[in-house]
């Protein structure tokens, strides 16, 4: 079930939101919450409830022993184990595969023939995200950030919550501790106006730009031997605005979603591509997960507080490796992470000289860097990713594909919203009535394409 | 952490005004289904299909439709406005929801006409439709049951009672691609589930009706046929591209002219022989049931369209697989003592020679054949009645 699908607007999401307020206590709040996600999520699979949901109890459990351990050694028991669980299931649903083909290929390159089982695993959606949302739970109650909660139906809503459940934001506990604790006193009325709006937001990103765009490109990026240089760029750059509008788009309806429920979610995206270095761009660009990789990697690496400045490039890299590895099982999100990996090492290198460029410099240089990364990240394989990079930098002229115009005019839209306009965060919700005409009239449009039954799932749905 | 609260209760907040926007949504939905389909169909078929039939026929009964520019199903898969080749199109149902003149149901019926779409005419004017070319050959009247697929025998023999057909001709139309489902089963509902033939029975056909009416009415949304055409109106390929295309195979034949194709109609089964032989058990099941109604099997076997024309493409297709399994159902017939009249040859060499004329047995922008090939399939019955 998509956001932007006729039976989650008009069936699911009336029926979660009315039977939650008329639910009194906080525990019936977080039992309907809990068994609507889990409807939410069987519609994909119902067979990877029982994942989640083993997940979910391994989780709480391993809370609770916490709380209850004093010795040390026992506590660290307590949170070892139970994230080399979470890390074996993502490990075997996402990357077994991964790890088969690359043993395989390496002995091919070294003339050993190595038979390895390919196993036909289905990847669990969403398993990416509640996992990292457990394991944060874990590490911060070991940390004794927070205090693991003892109740099971709070947990289980905040784990599987089906707002930020299949595609972010990674929400870490002590973000909606608050919200969940006073869900019984939430009053329905308070952040319905700014709920309704983020969520409008997002889904006309989503489907009037991401979608639009993903319409015209994507037959072109399956021909990219023949594009145009013209036509090459016009795809990376389509796909740089698709990316951003698709994701922050999802993220603001999750956001609007989590309001019209009592619960506040975290940013995602705070405008990245006004980011002026790139590791301004990573402050701006999903934050719940930069941060998490900040926090629970490369700060435990040592971050920036090591001995020699060697060691800060290597936890810069490591993470960044790992970064780009948790999006997808290809070598091709690897090289993605590592290349933004080895351009954060050279800002923290000579990061004083990119600093006095002018500031429309730094903005142009940072936005040139971020879409040549973008061609790893969408390109199927390194060869294509060549290709693309090949088409772009030497001159070659041929017919441009179908949609130009569209693709223009969406173009413009998006690079004026992205580069120029105030995010979602940013912009007063108090809509005055003709802004408000135009939001109507924009969520109109949105509910139209939705109803023509043609839906492209979130980008980020395929981790 | 956002806390940007806001507590409006203005009609102009967007927590009242978008679930209104989206209740008025739905309500038109709702209340636009109760307004007739036909002014956003281009053909009868979606106009007067019922969905969920009753236990008689499977279009709306007692309807007339008419369109001046019509177009071809395939054209419109691929969104192809370019591709389109209009005709007129009338299509009129009888009381029991079967395409046959309003007329009173004929007493001197000879025979009855069953298959699928192909049998149903569509496409067709109503005076070129397989039934109408061979009321016209034989004299007497062939009634048109055709349907989404053919009727089941119970259907059948219900259909000969009502319009008091004891002695006369079943006409069973196979159209090729049929071969590589798999053929129903050998009761006389085709193995409706049991549960369905208990409502039937127990609720009766009045009430099938009753109950059947109003779901066929609201399950098809004309808001969302209009957000389609909408959307394809865009994809004109300049302001967004086509994506509809990738759907259909464009081809030229030799004459110049465009041809459109399904990507299945391509398709052969796996193991003809196979596939042949259960459904010429089937069919020897069927024949037997309806001798001992007093009526009698002539299975006429229509070849794909893409069959008769790959050859005669400007780069032409093989067709050894749909021959071989053609020449399979042949030799299963034969085998299972079912009487049948292919078309192939018949069609190949028709479609050979009147190439450059223009003189087509199917139409360019659908898979269905036209006026030329009922006739000629009309004739190719008519000239094997006694065998």
């Amino acid at each position: 079930m998509l956001f932007n699908s006729l039976i989650f607007l008009f069936l699911f999401l009336p029926v979660a939101y009315f039977v939650f307020w008329r639910m009194r206590t906080k525990n019936q709040r977080f039992i309907w919450l809990t068994f609507a996600s889990y409807v939410f999520y069987g519609t994909w699979n119902y067979r990877f409830c029982a994942l989640m949901a083993f997940s979910t109890v391994v989780s709480y459990f391993a809370g609770l022993g916490m709380l209850g351990a004093a010795n040390p050694r026992r506590r660290k028991l307590f949170l070892v184990v139970p994230v080399a669980i979470d890390l074996l299931l993502l490990g075997f649903f996402k990357y077994f595969n991964f790890a088969v083909a690359t043993f395989t290929g390496v002995g091919t390159l070294l003339h050993v023939s190595i038979h390895a089982p390919a196993l036909n695993i289905i990847l669990p959606v969403g398993i990416s995200f509640y996992t990292f949302h457990t394991i944060s739970y874990m590490v911060d109650a070991y940390r004794r950030v927070i205090t693991p909660t003892r109740n099971f139906w709070e947990f289980s809503c905040y784990v599987s919550l089906f707002s930020q459940l299949v595609a972010g934001p990674i929400v870490r506990f002590r973000q909606v501790e608050t919200d969940l604790e006073n869900l019984d006193h939430a009053d329905r009325t308070r952040w319905l106006n700014i709920g309704w709006s983020f969520f409008a937001i997002g889904m006309m990103k989503k489907v009037l730009l991401a979608d639009t765009i993903a319409a015209v490109i994507n037959p072109a990026w399956k021909d990219v031997a023949h594009l145009s240089t013209l036509g090459a760029w016009l795809c990376v750059l389509g796909y740089t605005y698709q990316i951003y509008f698709d994701f922050s788009g999802y993220s603001d309806m999750a956001v609007g979603l989590g309001y019209l429920f009592g619960i506040r979610l975290p940013q995602n995206f705070n405008s990245p591509y006004k980011a002026l270095n790139i590791a301004d761009f990573w402050r701006r660009w999903h934050i719940s997960l930069s941060t998490c990789l900040r926090d629970y990697l490369y700060i435990p690496l040592g971050g920036s507080r090591v001995s020699a400045p060697w060691l800060v490039y290597r936890n810069l890299l490591i993470t960044m490796l790992l970064g780009g590895l948790w999006h997808g099982a290809n070598w091709t999100f690897v090289f993605w992470g590592a290349y933004h990996g080895v351009l954060l090492c050279l800002y923290k290198m000579f990061g004083r000289l990119w600093d006095r460029l002018p500031t429309a410099l730094q903005r142009v240089g940072t936005f040139f860097l971020i879409v040549i990364g973008w061609v790893f990240f969408r390109a199927d394989n390194f060869s294509a990713a060549a290709v693309m990079l090949a088409r772009m930098f030497t001159l070659s002229v041929g017919p441009l594909f179908p949609g130009l115009v569209g693709l223009l005019i969406v173009l413009a839209i998006a690079a004026v919203l992205a580069h120029v306009a105030p995010n979602t965060f940013e912009i007063n919700h108090e809509w005055k009535p003709w802004t408000i005409a135009g939001l109507a009239v924009g969520y109109s449009l949105a509910l139209l394409a939705i109803a023509s039954g043609q839906q492209l799932p979130f980008l980020y749905f395929q981790f | 952490m956002n806390d940007k609260s806001n507590n409006s209760a203005s009609i102009w907040g967007t927590g009242r005004l978008l679930p209104r926007l989206m209740l008025l949504y739905f309500i038109l939905d709702i209340a636009l289904r109760f307004v007739p389909l036909d002014p956003l169909t281009f053909r009868a078929w979606e106009a007067m299909l019922r969905r969920y039939p009753n236990a008689v026929g499977p279009f709306t009964p007692s309807k007339h439709y008419h369109r001046d520019n019509s177009y071809g199903g395939v054209a419109n898969i691929g969104n192809l406005p370019a591709e389109r080749r209009y005709r007129t199109v009338d299509f009129t149902t009888d009381a029991f929801g079967f395409h046959n003149p309003p007329s009173p149901i004929q007493t001197d019926s000879i025979g009855i006409v069953v298959g699928d779409s192909f049998a149903v005419g569509s496409e067709l004017p109503e005076h070129e439709t397989l039934s109408a070319q061979l009321s016209r050959r034989f004299g007497g009247y062939f009634y048109n049951a055709g349907a989404p697929q053919p009727l089941h025998l119970s259907s059948l023999r219900a259909a000969a009672q009502r319009i008091g057909l004891h002695r006369g001709l079943v006409i069973y139309e196979f159209l090729e691609a049929r071969a590589w489902q798999d053929p129903p089963a050998t009761t006389p509902e085709g193995a409706q589930g049991a549960g369905q033939r208990f409502i039937f029975r127990t609720l009766g056909q009045e009430w099938i009706d009753r109950f059947s009416t109003p779901i066929n009415q609201l399950h098809s949304s004309p808001l969302q046929a209009i957000s389609a055409k909408l959307e394809k109106k865009l994809q004109d390929n300049t302001l967004l591209p086509n994506s509809f295309a990738g759907f259909v195979i464009q081809e030229k034949l030799r004459n110049g002219d465009s041809i459109l194709f399904l990507p299945a109609e391509f398709k052969t089964p796996d193991d003809p022989r196979s596939a042949a032989a259960r459904w010429g058990a089937y069919l020897a099941w069927y024949s037997n049931e309806l001798r001992e109604s007093g009526l009698g099997l002539l299975v006429l076997v229509v070849p794909n369209r893409s069959t008769i024309y790959s050859p005669l493409l400007a780069q032409p297709r093989d067709v050894s697989a749909s021959l071989s399994a053609l020449g399979s159902l042949a030799q299963a017939f034969q085998n299972a003592g079912v009487r049948a009249v292919s078309l192939q040859n018949r069609y190949a060499q028709e479609a050979a020679t009147h190439l450059n004329e223009k003189k087509y047995l199917y139409l360019l922008d659908d898979t269905h054949w036209n006026g030329n090939g009922t006739a000629i399939a009309a004739e190719e019955i008519f000239n094997h009645r006694n065998e």
